[in-house]
């Protein structure tokens, strides 16, 4: 079984070919206005109307680049708008800085633009902003949703997820909290971005399917509790969600600053299950230290795999099994970037105290850009791909992407490959090599790339 | 009738009855007895059958090979058995006459030429029951000529031998001679002959060929289909006599003249104009070795490769033949040979004096070893694998699991193949006797509950405990 963000996020394109989409002929939707819903429905309680106005459909046109192309796709995803000011809170996977419109509909069904306010791919959360004095002066309206406590909730409870699967605008699915705290080892959604290492999620069999994501978890009385973001596809009723304990402070950090600063050590950690004789500790103590990133903050502070945390910054460290390594990842990544963190450490029958200085986290995905002329894709190194790859250094870019019959496929590029250098020169920015690309399309000149391929040497040739 | 006059006459009819038979000759150039030509020469074809002996199982390996002399020697082809075990895995070698229901005589397994690849087996017993193929002379190749060859059914069929014939398309070096046929003449590693009945050459690995897969009215593919049990290729004959001389003097093979610099690849023609090179082949070099021949003389990563021994590399087609061709070059050299290489760096042409070494072990000589309680083999840690983690080194010692038996201690532990063990118990692993020692000590300690593994998997470490209780 694999669940996949990144699956449900392309099956939102695949969503588009539907002709209910199309705005083709079908039901006309009567706008909302009479009959609000009734306390006497079952456990629906008041607020649960208030809720319904908060929850929107989001329509994102966004770049892609597609074999070194750049290209437009469009998808659909869901949204709660959280503050007076306008502010939605949807997933990372359905609106990032790739997205070139958003269009929210309102569940008045009016429309209106929205422009992103900050993304964080980490927790796959993201806020876009409508705004409020152009819709009055429209003579629309919306309302906005309030948070619950994600923490108080015990398996067994109601609770109804809103939004657009599959591209229905405004449905409503009813279900139960199945598990309050689900771990899912990292992984990535969108074109590779990392996600899920700083938290658990809540487990919903109500039904959450594709155009879900962005969408609310709700109680009874429509206090968001979750930000629904997967699902197993091919499963029946196996939904989760981002609790809204995390998506409260994201939402708030992004519309402070647009985006969430987090340290990193380079440490991976491990569960303790079942290693505790081998060292000699008592249960409920300690986190394993898995591996250490190579060249990071923590390597360069001495620590090796199979240290034992004991302590973080003299608060205790329990990490013995899967679901309690989130929140210790997020302890520690929630430092300011070049802060010293101390950690107490059990090697053998040594404790030591190891102070580590952090260093901002980064994702493994550099920046990325399509230079049309040559039919070539790129990414920037970043300091994860360099380590994964065992690189020298983050010179040079990673091929995503590369067109056929274009110059850089007929020289033998290929995704995958890493550019090292360029007429012979290192470069350290994409904006040095978009100068050269520019250089070329002014006037085109044979160009020397320098490749590596599984670590082997390879010269190519871009011709005009 | 003068006697002038009967010899034109003579002459007139034997000219009239000479032009249908030479038209039949373009068609069918085979002697009457073709029969029992096919059939003798079907003699020098042999199936070769074993199987592999692995940690828990056993694998049947069979091949199509031909003996090549009085000894019962025989050729098989590289792919023919798995050259990355140690030959002390191959047992009950069996060598059957094709066409015959017959358990087989016993051979045993001389070893593989590191130069062409190329497997040999003795015959121990029966040599009377087959005749070397170079009892049948050498044929005299020539494009469009008819050739035709020995295909060997499957083992169902008893192996039995059947006529494939074609025509000579081309002769390409790749980077040595190989003939290719307009349509498949023979078995991968059976033979090909002229008309007259003389060996044309030793059947390869096929062509692959390109088609196009129609799935229905919208979806179609290009595909390549290779044929498993007829080819269209061939080693011709002169090369195939070179090989035969190249039989290895044990079963692990011989000592390899090494460089130590890995990862050549082929310049482009585009690439070598733009470095200013024409009309030749050249090879980038992509890593050297620590302390190899290469790093000793001074031989530097991304060096480019222009000429060996004062002769630029021939320029061969296509390009990734050209650092094969320097390969075979420097294989057939002497471990302590001098060789001089001629290389471009930067701007500057050098040369380059390289006394070859030996080469530093490979898969089928590495020390292995299976703990059954634990369900792991292990192996010792190679050059190979240190080129694959970025260790360009031949000395890094240690270990790597070579085999995980499914559902043992070792596989329910979490380790996997691939692992390189780098701590056992908090010790550090640095050579394979200290992991025999340590692995064979937790296996008889019968009150052990546990062992803690510290493997590298991916550039990342994990620890993972092994339940032995």
């Amino acid at each position: 079984m694999r669940f996949c963000a990144p699956a449900l996020f392309s099956l939102l394109a695949i969503a588009l070919g539907m002709p209910l989409l199309n705005a083709a002929p079908g039901p006309r939707f009567a706008t909302r206005g009479g009959g609000d819903v009734s306390a006497s429905v079952d456990d629906i309680q008041p607020g649960f109307q208030r809720l319904l106005d908060a929850v929107v459909r989001l329509d994102v046109w966004e770049t892609t680049f597609d074999q070194g192309a750049k290209r437009t796709q469009h998808g659909v995803g869901s949204g709660v708008i959280m503050t007076p000011e306008g502010h939605i809170l949807t997933n990372a996977h359905v609106v990032n800085p790739y997205a070139e419109r958003i269009m929210v509909t309102l569940n008045n069904l009016e429309r209106v633009d929205a422009e992103l306010v900050g993304w964080d791919h980490w927790t796959d959360l993201a806020v876009v902003k409508i705004d409020p004095e152009l819709l009055a002066k429209r003579g629309l309206s919306f309302d906005y949703a309030e948070f619950g406590d994600s923490d108080a909730l015990v398996p067994g409870q109601t609770v109804y997820a809103v939004g657009t699967p599959n591209g229905l605008s405004r449905t409503v699915t009813r279900g139960i909290i199945s598990n309050t705290d689900r771990y899912f080892e990292g992984s990535t959604v969108g074109r590779g971005y990392e996600t899920g290492y700083f938290n658990t999620w809540l487990q919903t069999d109500a039904a959450i399917n594709p155009g879900n994501s962005g969408g609310p978890l709700v109680l009874p009385d429509g206090d968001v509790i979750g930000i629904n973001t997967r699902g197993y596809l091919g499963a029946e009723n196996l939904g989760f969600a981002v609790p809204s304990a995390i998506a409260r402070a994201v939402l708030e950090a992004l519309i402070k600053d647009g985006s969430i600063t987090r340290s990193y050590i380079g440490l991976r950690p491990g569960p303790m299950q079942d290693l505790e004789n081998f060292y000699e500790l008592e249960s409920n103590r300690g986190m394993l230290v898995q591996s250490v990133d190579p060249g990071s903050p923590a390597a360069k502070a001495g620590l090796r795999p199979g240290d034992i945390v004991l302590e973080i910054d003299g608060q205790p460290v329990d990490g013995r099994f899967p679901e309690q390594l989130p929140p210790i990842q997020n302890f520690i990544a929630s430092r300011a970037p070049g802060e010293t963190v101390e950690l107490k450490v059990k090697r053998g029958f040594q404790t030591l105290t190891v102070p580590v200085v952090t260093e901002p986290l980064e994702s493994r995905i550099g920046e990325e850009t399509a230079l049309a002329g040559w039919g070539l894709g790129v990414q920037k190194i970043s300091r994860s791909i360099a380590r994964e790859e065992n690189l020298d250094s983050t010179d040079g870019f990673v091929v995503v992407g590369v067109q056929p019959a274009f110059p850089a496929y007929e020289a033998g590029i290929r995704p995958g490959d890493i550019i090292t250098k360029v007429n012979r020169q290192p470069l350290q920015s994409l904006e040095e090599l978009e100068d050269i690309y520019n250089l070329y399309e002014a006037d085109p000149q044979k160009t020397l790339m320098e490749i590596d391929r599984n670590h082997q040497v390879r010269f190519m040739v871009l011709k005009p | 009738m003068s006697q002038t006059h009967r010899k034109f006459l003579l002459c007139l009819f034997s000219a009239l009855l000479m032009l249908p038979m030479a038209r039949v000759a373009a068609q069918e150039p085979l002697p009457d007895d073709f029969e029992a030509l096919f059939n003798a020469r079907a003699k020098s074809v042999v199936a070769v059958e074993m199987f592999v002996q692995n940690e828990i199982d056993r694998e049947p390996v069979g091949a199509i090979g031909v003996v090549f002399d009085g000894e019962g020697r025989i050729i098989l082809m590289d792919s023919a058995i798995p050259s990355w075990l140690p030959p002390e895995r191959f047992k009950d070698i069996r060598v059957r006459p094709l066409g015959q229901d017959v358990e087989g005589f016993k051979g045993h397994y001389l070893g593989q030429d590191y130069l062409t690849a190329f497997h040999f087996i003795q015959l121990d017993e029966g040599q009377e029951n087959f005749t070397p193929i170079t009892e049948w002379g050498k044929a005299d190749l020539k494009t469009g000529q008819f050739l035709w060859g020995i295909g060997v059914m499957s083992k169902p069929w008893h192996f039995m031998p059947y006529f494939l014939s074609s025509r000579l398309s081309a002769i390409e070096q790749l980077p040595w001679e190989i003939g290719f046929t307009v349509r498949a003449v023979t078995t991968p590693g059976s033979a090909v002959f002229d008309a007259q009945g003389r060996f044309a050459g030793w059947g390869g690995r096929p062509s692959t060929e390109e088609k196009l897969l129609i799935l229905d009215a919208t979806q179609q593919r290009p595909v390549g289909i290779q044929d498993l049990r007829e080819t269209n290729a061939f080693l011709t004959v002169d090369r195939f006599y070179d090989f035969i001389q190249r039989v290895p003097s044990q079963p692990v093979g011989d000592p390899r003249p090494w460089l130590g610099a890995t990862g050549l690849q082929p310049l482009s023609r585009e690439v070598a104009q733009f470095l200013g090179l024409e009309g030749q082949g050249a090879v980038v070099v992509s890593d050297i070795i620590e302390d190899s021949p290469a790093a000793k003389a001074g031989l530097q990563s991304k060096d480019v490769i222009v000429a060996l021994d004062g002769e630029p590399l021939p320029k061969l087609r296509p390009d990734v033949i050209i650092p094969r061709y320097l390969d075979t070059q420097l294989a057939t050299h002497q471990i302590g040979d001098k060789v001089t290489l001629t290389v471009i760096r930067g701007d500057e042409e050098k040369q380059v004096e390289v006394e070859l070494g030996a080469q530093p072990k490979v898969l089928k000589e590495a020390e292995r070893e299976y703990y059954p309680e634990l369900g792991l083999g292990i192996r010792e840690f190679l050059l190979m694998d240190g080129i694959a983690r970025r260790e360009l080194r031949a000395d890094v010692g240690g270990v790597v699991a070579d085999f995980i038996k499914p559902n043992s201690k070792a596989s329910s532990g979490g380790v996997q193949i691939g692992d390189w063990i780098k701590e056992i118990d908090n010790t550090e692993i640095t050579s394979f006797a200290q992991a025999q020692q340590v692995l064979s000590a937790i296996e008889s300690d019968k009150d052990r509950s546990e062992a803690v593994f510290l493997v590298e998997r991916n550039n990342e470490t994990k620890v993972l405990r092994i339940k032995l209780k």
